[in-house]
């Protein structure tokens, strides 16, 4: 006879798990009691959120789960915000938490609290594990889950009763039933129909979304493009699935994308949407979207087809195995017809470049501290970011070239996932330079985890972009509220120097660009930890252009002194 | 605007965990859809959990809603259709 929660040790090393990110507490003590004299190692965080960020981040990484195991109570609940973005982003994670004895349940016990519920809404599933046989079964079916389908955090609630009665090992080894719905294989005639759609628009236009990435449908989706010719787009999530410096594509669209991708969809009469649940960060305005577009979707969730925008042809599947078809059943020897729109949409994104080029010359511009570090950051390296203008700002100029290397929160927009994100990346794959793409309100949400650099060597990057404010909400008070702005400004920051000193953390404030990229560029050759400081004036740091909430892409406000027609003038147009 | 109709759902859960939250589950994603739920009956007394609702709204939030149900892993099959659809059946099967 043997502890459930030694069984469960012992399975989790059989199934190759060779780390957990956590913090203990009292009900959980008998499965951090069992890692004892396990191979599992423990990565302590300083704070749960950051635990579960961490895990959200190696997920995205690794393609597989990383578990989290917290207490009850505070424990569990400091949870919430982490699965809620795993949820969002799909990104595969388990999480265990300890709960009270099943004896107390319902009677508000020390720590109680329900956690299953709680998270219920947030989570791919939970499970309560009442039973102590279950506990390795159900460890089984939460990580077949989580990265089933579409991937996504599963909870597994372990009260203390059921971790510590021995049971006989012969009673865990049968599997939970989950009920998978294995996806369609493509239907094609509906393909048919999509391709046929395509060939005869005038001006196709694919967008691509996160999805395109956990189906590893980059290349397919790089051909079908090639082969038509048609721009690709990006949502927020999507632009970790192409890299940025093949010709066709455009970058991010909407609320904070490249004009040139913008352009691309409002002239678009059909849009191949492929692994993307239609934000409205993207989009802007769906009524405006789908006014003289026909959509062709394809999404491996089923109720994600027809959610914001019906589509005129909608292909539940996964990615990969439709675009494959779709480019088997394409004609050989197709005419190049959008050439000219191409060059067109090539023209938008050159003019605005030119226009960056000449304007922001003095101090630190967000979007040229971006470029600076995209020249030292080795193309395969990792980059994270917080939430902000700084996210926005990388959204638009941080350029992706290997696909499945920019990690955001997007879906949740949690700030604070800078840190823990870099973290969970970098305990990934250490042989990888990892770069955090920080605000200072972000970095503050969870600089507690910082302990962990020093404490198990992880040497991330970190940038500050470091404005004193909570700049991205400021800009909203600027431009939308009448410049009434409050509740923003930071007028006593912690000098991040210190505490950069404090965790033991070389720390920099660069005065200009010269020293930004030395100091960054050492790092990288050193593989080691730094924290980089860097002051952007408040005042300038607008993210633009910027298409306010619920607006049509058309709408988009421009960088001040810049404008460009967004309506593409047909293919005579001399370009 | 579509319009908007009476349908009947038909769920069908599997109770091998933890049994109730299942159902909680399911609650929670019907709660999120644009239907009103006019009545609901559980039956937790089989080998499977069995839940029937009657809802009104578009075919579309029906379906939205059913589409969601089903790719819950404790979900083994959700079935929708119009009431009128149902009735007729009934009628049929009771000869
Ligand atoms: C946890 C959380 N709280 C509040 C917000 C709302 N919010 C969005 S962006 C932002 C400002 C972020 O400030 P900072 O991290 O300093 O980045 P900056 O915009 O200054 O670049 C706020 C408060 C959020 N996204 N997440």
């Amino acid at each position: 006879m043997t502890r459930a929660v030694d069984l469960l040790i012992r399975e989790m090393e059989n199934m190759d798990v060779r780390e957990v990110f956590g913090i203990i507490g009292g009900q959980i003590m008998p499965f951090f009691d069992a890692l004892y004299n396990s191979s599992i190692k423990v990565y302590m965080f300083r704070h749960e959120q950051g635990a579960i960020h961490a895990a959200d981040a190696y997920g995205r990484v690794m393609r597989r789960p990383m578990t989290v195991v917290v207490t009850s109570g505070p424990g569990a609940t400091n949870l919430l915000t982490g699965l809620a973005n795993a949820m969002m982003d799909s990104s595969p994670l388990i999480a265990m938490t300890g709960q009270v004895p099943t004896t107390f349940f319902g009677r508000d016990a020390f720590q109680e609290t329900d956690i299953v519920g709680s998270s219920m809404p947030v989570t791919k599933h939970t499970f309560m594990v009442k039973k102590p046989e279950d506990m390795v079964p159900v460890y089984r079916a939460a990580y077949e889950i989580s990265i089933n389908g579409r991937p996504g955090p599963v909870l597994i609630d372990l009260p203390r009763d059921a971790q510590l009665i021995d049971i006989d090992p012969g009673t865990t080894k049968r599997n939970i039933r989950v009920f998978k719905k294995v996806p369609p294989e493509p239907d094609p005639s509906l393909i048919a129909y999509a391709l046929k759609l395509l060939l005869t628009a005038e001006r196709p236009v694919m967008l691509v979304g996160g999805g395109v990435c956990w189906s590893g449908a980059t290349n397919e989706v790089l051909s079908i493009a090639e082969l038509i010719g048609m721009p690709i787009v990006t949502t927020l999530l999507g632009k970790n699935c192409v890299p940025y410096n093949h010709p066709l594509v455009m970058g991010p669209s909407g609320m904070h994308g490249r004009l040139e991708a913008d352009a691309a969809i409002i002239n678009a009469d059909v849009v191949l949407a492929v692994g993307t649940r239609f934000s409205d960060r993207t989009v802007g305005n769906f009524n405006e979207f789908k006014r003289g577009r026909k959509i062709i979707h394809i999404d491996i969730d089923r109720s994600e087809v027809g959610k914001n925008v019906k589509p005129e042809v909608g292909i539940v599947g996964d990615a990969k195995a439709v675009l494959s078809m779709m480019i088997k059943l394409m004609p050989k020897a197709l005419a190049r017809k959008h050439d000219a729109f191409i060059r067109w949409l090539r023209g938008i994104k050159e003019s605005y470049e030119k226009y960056r080029s000449k304007v922001d010359t003095d101090g630190f511009a967000p979007w040229r501290v971006l470029k600076v570090l995209r020249e030292v950051m080795p193309p395969h390296s990792i980059t994270v970011t917080g939430v902000g203008s700084h996210q926005m700002w990388s959204e638009l100029h941080w350029d992706v070239y290997v696909p499945g290397t920019f990690i955001t929160s997007a879906g949740l927009g949690t700030m604070g996932f800078g840190i823990p994100a870099a973290l969970g990346a970098k305990i990934a794959r250490p042989d990888v330079p990892v770069l955090d793409i920080d605000g200072d309100g972000s970095f503050q949400m969870t600089m507690q985890n910082l302990a962990l650099v020093r404490e198990y060597n992880i040497p991330v990057i970190i940038t500050i972009f470091d404005n004193s404010t909570l700049m991205l909400v400021r800009h909203w008070q600027v431009m939308l509220y009448n410049k009434r702005i409050i509740a923003v400004d930071f007028n006593v920051n912690p000098d991040f120097m210190k505490i950069a000193e404090a965790y033991g953390i070389e720390g920099v404030r660069p005065g200009n660009y010269n020293e930004l990229r030395n100091v960054v560029t050492r790092a990288v050759r050193d593989n080691s930890a730094i924290i980089v400081d860097v002051t952007i004036d408040k005042e300038k740091d607008f993210v633009l252009p910027f298409v306010p909430s619920g607006k049509w892409l058309e709408e988009v406000i421009f960088p001040e002194n810049f404008k460009v027609d967004l309506r593409y003038p047909g293919d005579g147009y001399g370009g | 605007m579509d319009m908007e109709d009476d349908f009947l759902i038909e769920v069908i859960m599997s109770n091998e965990v933890n049994q109730f939250d299942a159902v909680v589950r399911a609650m929670n994603v019907i709660r999120r859809g644009k239907v009103i739920i006019r009545h609901m009956s559980i039956d937790m007394s089989d080998s499977v959990i069995r839940v029937s609702i009657r809802a009104r709204g578009e075919e579309d939030e029906v379906r939205w809603v059913c589409n969601k149900l089903d790719k819950l892993y404790d979900v083994v099959n959700v079935k929708y259709m119009p009431e009128e659809v149902h009735m007729s059946k009934m009628v049929v099967s009771n000869g």
